[in-house]
C-alpha cells in the first residue's frame, strides 16, 4: 500500500499542499481531481522526491520514504511520469525503455518487462529505433509510461497524462493504463480530465487549494454534486 | 597535399583527445574546468620525469598516470567541486562558480609546476624516427599519438553509446532533470564524469609530451583550444569533440601551409564563428 499522511508542501511562504492524506492499494487506480493550481503536481513531486515535503510522511508497503532522493525512490519501486513526460528526447525509444530498467530490482527481468511494454504499446515496438522527440505527443506519453514500467514499480504516479492529447489518444492511453494495473501495479493519477479518469478509476479524491475536500468511489464521484459543479460545469 | 592531411590529422587527433575530457566534464558534471590545460601540462611533466628519471616509456606512464588522474580528480571533486554543487541553486550558478574556482586552481597547479620545474621549455626524445606514410615522412611518435587518440576516442564512443553505463552518463548530459526518474543517481554520474575527464586530461598530457615541447605556463593554450573544440562539437558530445578536433587540426595545418603560418589562430576563430552562426549549438549539439 502507498500511504500519504498529512503531506504538506511549501514554496517559501506559499502553502501549496496542506495535510494531504490518501491511500492506494496494489492493483488499484486512484485519481486525484483538481483544477489548475490545486496542488496536484506538487503532491506527486513531493511523493516522488522531486521536491521536499515540509511535513507529513509517505509510506510504501510500510516503509517510510519521506526524505529519500528521487533516484532512490525509483529504485524502491515508486515511479513517476511527470508533467511534460520526462523522457530523454534525443535518445531512441528502445534506449529510453532500457534506461528505465536502471534500478537493480528491474535488471533481471528487463527483457520480460520490455516484451510486456511492447505488448501493451505495440506502437513502441514498431518505433523502437526512432528518436523519441520526433514522435507525436501520444507516442511520447507511451514512451514515458513504458519507461516507468521498465523500473518494475509497485506504484506508478502519473501527472496529468491526458494533457495536450487528442480525446481519442487519451482514451487509448487510459485503456493501456488499465492493462498496466492488471499487472498488479497501483496507479495514482492526478487529472483535470474528470470524465475519462473517473471512468477508469476505482476511487478518487478531490483536491482544492491544497486540501482534500472529498473522496469516494469512482461511481459516487461521477454523480457527486460537488464534482459536477466544480469540474463539469454543473449542468451535466 | 597528402603530407598536410597527415599532419593535420595528427594535430587534430590531439585536439580531439584533449577536448573529449573537457566536454565530458562540462556536459555531464556541468563543471567548466579552466584548469584542464594545466592538468595536461602536469601530466606532461610527470611523463618527462618518468622517462628521464626512471627510463619508463610513455606507454607505461599512461598505465600509471591515467588511474592517478582519475583518483586525483575524485579527490578534487569531493573537496572543491561538491560544495559548489550542493549550494548551487541551478545549473547556471554552478557553471559560474566552477569557472571561478577552476580559474583559481589553474594558478595553483601552474605555481606548483613552476616551482618544481621552472619556466623553461621541456621535451624528451621518444620514437623520434621518420616513418614513410603514403609518400610523406612523419615522426613515429606523432603517428603513435594519432593512433592513441583515435583508439581512445573510439573506445569512449563505444562505451558511451553501446553500454548501459555509458547510456546513463549520456542521459544525465541530455536530460539532467529527468535522469533521477529513471533511477539514475545524478550526483554519482557527475562525480564519475569529472574523474573520467581528469583521466583523459592525463592521457592527453602523456600523448602530447611524446612529440611536443611544453612549459609550466602553457596550460591556458590547451584549455582555450579544447574549449573551442568543445563548443564547435556541441557541449557534452564526444563524437562532436572528435570531429571538431580533427577539423580544427586540418584547418590549422592547411592555413599554415598554403596561406600564412601567422594566420592559423585567425583561421581557427573564423571557422569557429562561421560554424556557430549556422549551428549555434555546435555540430552535434542539442537543439
Amino acid at each position: 500500500m502507498l500511504e500519504l499522511s498529512g503531506l504538506t508542501v511549501r514554496y517559501g511562504k506559499h502553502l501549496a499542499v496542506e495535510g494531504v492524506s490518501l491511500t492506494v492499494e496494489k492493483g488499484e487506480v486512484v485519481v486525484v481531481l483538481g483544477a489548475n493550481g490545486a496542488g496536484k503536481s506538487s503532491t506527486l513531486k513531493a511523493v516522488a522526491g522531486m521536491i521536499p515535503a515540509a511535513s507529513g510522511e509517505v509510506r510504501m508497503n510500510g516503509a517510510r520514504l519521506t526524505g529519500l532522493p528521487a533516484h532512490a525512490l525509483t529504485g524502491k519501486g515508486l515511479a513517476l511520469v511527470p508533467e511534460g513526460r520526462g523522457i530523454v528526447g534525443q535518445m531512441t525509444v528502445e534506449e529510453n525503455l532500457r534506461l528505465g530498467a536502471t534500478p537493480p530490482r528491474a535488471r533481471a527481468s528487463e527483457e520480460e518487462t520490455l516484451a510486456q511494454v511492447f505488448e501493451i504499446f505495440p506502437r513502441l515496438a514498431e518505433r523502437r529505433g526512432q528518436i523519441a522527440r520526433t514522435m507525436s505527443g501520444g507516442e511520447q506519453q507511451m514512451v514515458a509510461v513504458g519507461r516507468a514500467m521498465m523500473s518494475k514499480p509497485d506504484f506508478l504516479l502519473l501527472d496529468e497524462p491526458s494533457l495536450g492529447l487528442a480525446p481519442i489518444v487519451v482514451g487509448d492511453l487510459f485503456k493501456a493504463l488499465a492493462r498496466v494495473r492488471a499487472t498488479g501495479v497501483g496507479l495514482l493519477i492526478v487529472e483535470q480530465n474528470v470524465k475519462i479518469s473517473l471512468r477508469h478509476a476505482d476511487r478518487g479524491y478531490l483536491l482544492e487549494a491544497g486540501r482534500i475536500t472529498g473522496a469516494g468511489t469512482a461511481e459516487e464521484l461521477m454523480t457527486d454534486d460537488a464534482v459536477q459543479s466544480a469540474f463539469l460545469g454543473g449542468s451535466a | 597535399m597528402l603530407e598536410h592531411v597527415v599532419n593535420g590529422l595528427v594535430l587534430g587527433g590531439t585536439y580531439a583527445l584533449v577536448a573529449m575530457g573537457l566536454t565530458i566534464q562540462y556536459g555531464i558534471a556541468r563543471i567548466m574546468n579552466l584548469s584542464f590545460g594545466d592538468t595536461i601540462i602536469a601530466a606532461c611533466f610527470a611523463t618527462w620525469l618518468m622517462f628521464t628519471g626512471l627510463a619508463l616509456s610513455p606507454i607505461l606512464a599512461l598505465v600509471v598516470l591515467v588511474p592517478a588522474g582519475y583518483a586525483l580528480s575524485l579527490v578534487v571533486y569531493r573537496f572543491i567541486m561538491k560544495p559548489l554543487v550542493d549550494r548551487a541553486p541551478d545549473e547556471g550558478a554552478l557553471e559560474v562558480d566552477s569557472i571561478l574556482v577552476t580559474f583559481g586552481l589553474l594558478f595553483v597547479i601552474q605555481g606548483v609546476l613552476l616551482t618544481l620545474f621552472g619556466g623553461g621549455y621541456t621535451s624528451y626524445s621518444y620514437l623520434n624516427s621518420p616513418v614513410n606514410v603514403l609518400g610523406t615522412t612523419v615522426a613515429a611518435n606523432r603517428l603513435l599519438a594519432l593512433a592513441l587518440s583515435l583508439a581512445i576516442g573510439a573506445a569512449l564512443v563505444v562505451v558511451l553509446f553501446r553500454t548501459r553505463w555509458g547510456m546513463t552518463l549520456r542521459a544525465v548530459a541530455l536530460a539532467p532533470q529527468s535522469a533521477p526518474l529513471y533511477g539514475i543517481d545524478t550526483n554519482r554520474a557527475a562525480r564519475t564524469a569529472f574523474a573520467i575527464g581528469g583521466a583523459l586530461a592525463c592521457t592527453g598530457g602523456v600523448v602530447l609530451s611524446m612529440f611536443q615541447t611544453f612549459t609550466a605556463t602553457g596550460g591556458v593554450v590547451f584549455t582555450m583550444k579544447a574549449l573551442i573544440v568543445v563548443i564547435l562539437g556541441g557541449k557534452g558530445s564526444v563524437p562532436g569533440a572528435i570531429v571538431a578536433g580533427l577539423l580544427l587540426g586540418l584547418v590549422e595545418t592547411f592555413v599554415a601551409a598554403y596561406i600564412d603560418p601567422g594566420l592559423t589562430l585567425a583561421a581557427v576563430y573564423t571557422v569557429f564563428l562561421a560554424l556557430l552562426l549556422v549551428r549555434p549549438n555546435g555540430l552535434f549539439g542539442k537543439a
